[in-house]
């Protein structure tokens, strides 16, 4: 969906001054011709996102802060969910901006949202990432294994409900994001991206470079091995009347 | 999704689970809706996973979204955008910079390095500022100076190694075997007043005086 000769040949036709050289030694968003879009073909919040992102090309330094500030809390905890580890969300978080800050010129409004372009860099990074640290992936079991080798759940539940609420509500969502890192990554994107993100089937098949029909098997696929996951918990996951 | 559409037969398990995605989002074909609640109402586990799903979706859902350190978003302006230094006139940077540097900590610790370092040269001289003059500062003047110093901790430390106990025990020990072939059989009260230290004289000279004579360069330090 990205290569598409029509828009290719629009872009290389439409002529823009690059941006003015900024410092040195530091991130160049390219001298690539910026991309005048049609804005016709543009729909609401794209055209905005065009706005920002010529205004970024052309060296207005507040427009970037403005879009760093716009979707860093969502790239941070999209990495948080997905990696478990607030410092590998905050690294990476990093490594999603300065990696678009230089790859700001290659933006196409009309492909999508810069929140989904952004989205698909982080995603593309996550996995990265997670294929590096396979080796030393955190391995903190939901189940254990008893004397016979038989796979028992961890007793959560066995421990007793704390008192305070804020620490039940701390240890439940820690037991999700546990069971969240048990999932496959394909699974675990697909999943979070619908039901913390709230994408729509659309956006994340976008994002993910899926046929539709794909992600929505991932996402159940998901949901059924999550629910299994957090079954013999769910009691204690409960909150009080 | 490929839903298994089988009006023909009742539902499994596996196609009640294939389907349930679309089930709980309400897009399945009406056919396939009617199995799928056939089956739910014959399969109390399918029944459980079902309110499991909804309950694992809800608890997904209410994970917090937590708000990014702000020195995530500093780390990220400072590996992007440019420092404001650069907007300076560079008359002014010139001198911003030279006064950057001169007031740096770095800066301050070499200083007092060399000064530190400078001090412990005219230590070694003995050259007092005080009363310093220009020929104390010739070549000459100072190398003599820094020999007599030199002499002098050698002299010390010599005379330190020769105080040791060990060393004054091994070297007498040495003397006696070389004195071995001398003639004996001395009367005893010779023999006792011989043998005997003279009165008021430290172990470590005795040891010294009973030792053979030192090269020349180092016999003045004794």
């Amino acid at each position: 969906m990205w290569s598409n000769p029509r828009r290719d040949a629009l872009l290389a036709a439409s002529l823009l001054p690059s941006p003015p050289p900024r410092a040195r030694r530091r991130p160049q968003p390219p001298a690539v011709v910026a991309t005048p879009a049609p804005v016709a073909a543009l729909v609401g919040i794209n055209v905005q996102d065009r706005q920002l992102v010529d205004r970024c090309l052309s060296g207005d330094a507040a427009a970037w802060e403005e879009v760093v500030r716009l979707h860093s809390r969502r790239i941070f905890n999209l990495c948080l969910r997905f990696t478990g580890r607030p410092e590998d969300a905050e690294d990476l978080a990093q490594d999603v901006f300065i990696r678009l800050y230089k790859n700001l010129a290659a933006y196409r409004a009309e492909v999508g949202s810069l929140a989904t372009w952004l989205t698909t860099l982080t995603r593309n990074l996550l996995i990265d990432h997670y294929r590096r640290a396979k080796a030393d992936r955190l391995t903190d079991p939901l189940e254990t294994t008893n004397d016979e080798g038989e796979s028992v759940p961890l007793p959560l539940a066995a421990r007793g409900r704390p008192a305070d609420h804020a620490v039940w509500g701390r240890e439940v969502h820690e037991h999700v994001q546990r069971a969240l890192l048990r999932l496959s990554p394909e699974l675990r994107e697909a999943v979070i991206l619908r039901d913390l993100h709230d994408l729509d089937y659309k956006e994340i098949a976008s994002v993910l470079r899926l046929p539709e029909g794909t992600v929505k098997s991932r996402i159940n696929r998901g949901r059924i091995e999550l629910a299994r996951l957090l079954r013999p918990n769910l009691g204690f996951m409960e909150p009080r009347a | 999704m490929t839903t298994p559409l089988t009006p023909d037969r009742p539902w499994a398990c596996p196609d009640f689970e294939a389907a349930l995605g679309d089930f709980r989002d309400g897009t399945l074909a009406a056919p396939a809706s009617a199995l799928a609640r056939a089956h739910l109402e014959a399969c109390p586990a399918c029944a459980d996973l079902l309110a499991a799903v909804a309950q694992a979706v809800a608890h997904v859902a209410a994970l917090p979204q937590l708000e990014p350190p702000p020195r995530l978003l500093a780390a990220i302006f400072a590996q992007t955008l440019p420092p404001r230094q650069q907007h300076r006139p560079a008359s002014a940077g010139f001198f911003a910079s030279l006064w950057a540097s001169i007031t740096s900590p770095r800066f301050a610790l070499a200083v007092a390095m060399s000064v530190f370092a400078v001090a412990l040269l005219l230590n070694a001289a003995q050259v007092n500022l005080r009363q310093v003059s220009l020929s104390d500062l010739t070549p000459a003047s100072l190398t003599s100076a820094l020999q007599r110093h030199v002499d002098r901790a050698w002299a010390r430390g010599v005379s330190y190694y020769r105080d040791l106990r060990v060393v004054y025990e091994i070297e007498a020990a040495i003397h006696q075997m070389r004195q071995a072939p001398a003639p004996a059989a001395a009367p005893a009260d010779d023999h006792d007043r011989t043998q005997r230290p003279p009165r008021g004289v430290p172990h470590a000279q005795l040891a010294l005086l009973a030792l053979p004579p030192l090269p020349p360069p180092y016999r003045r330090f004794l």
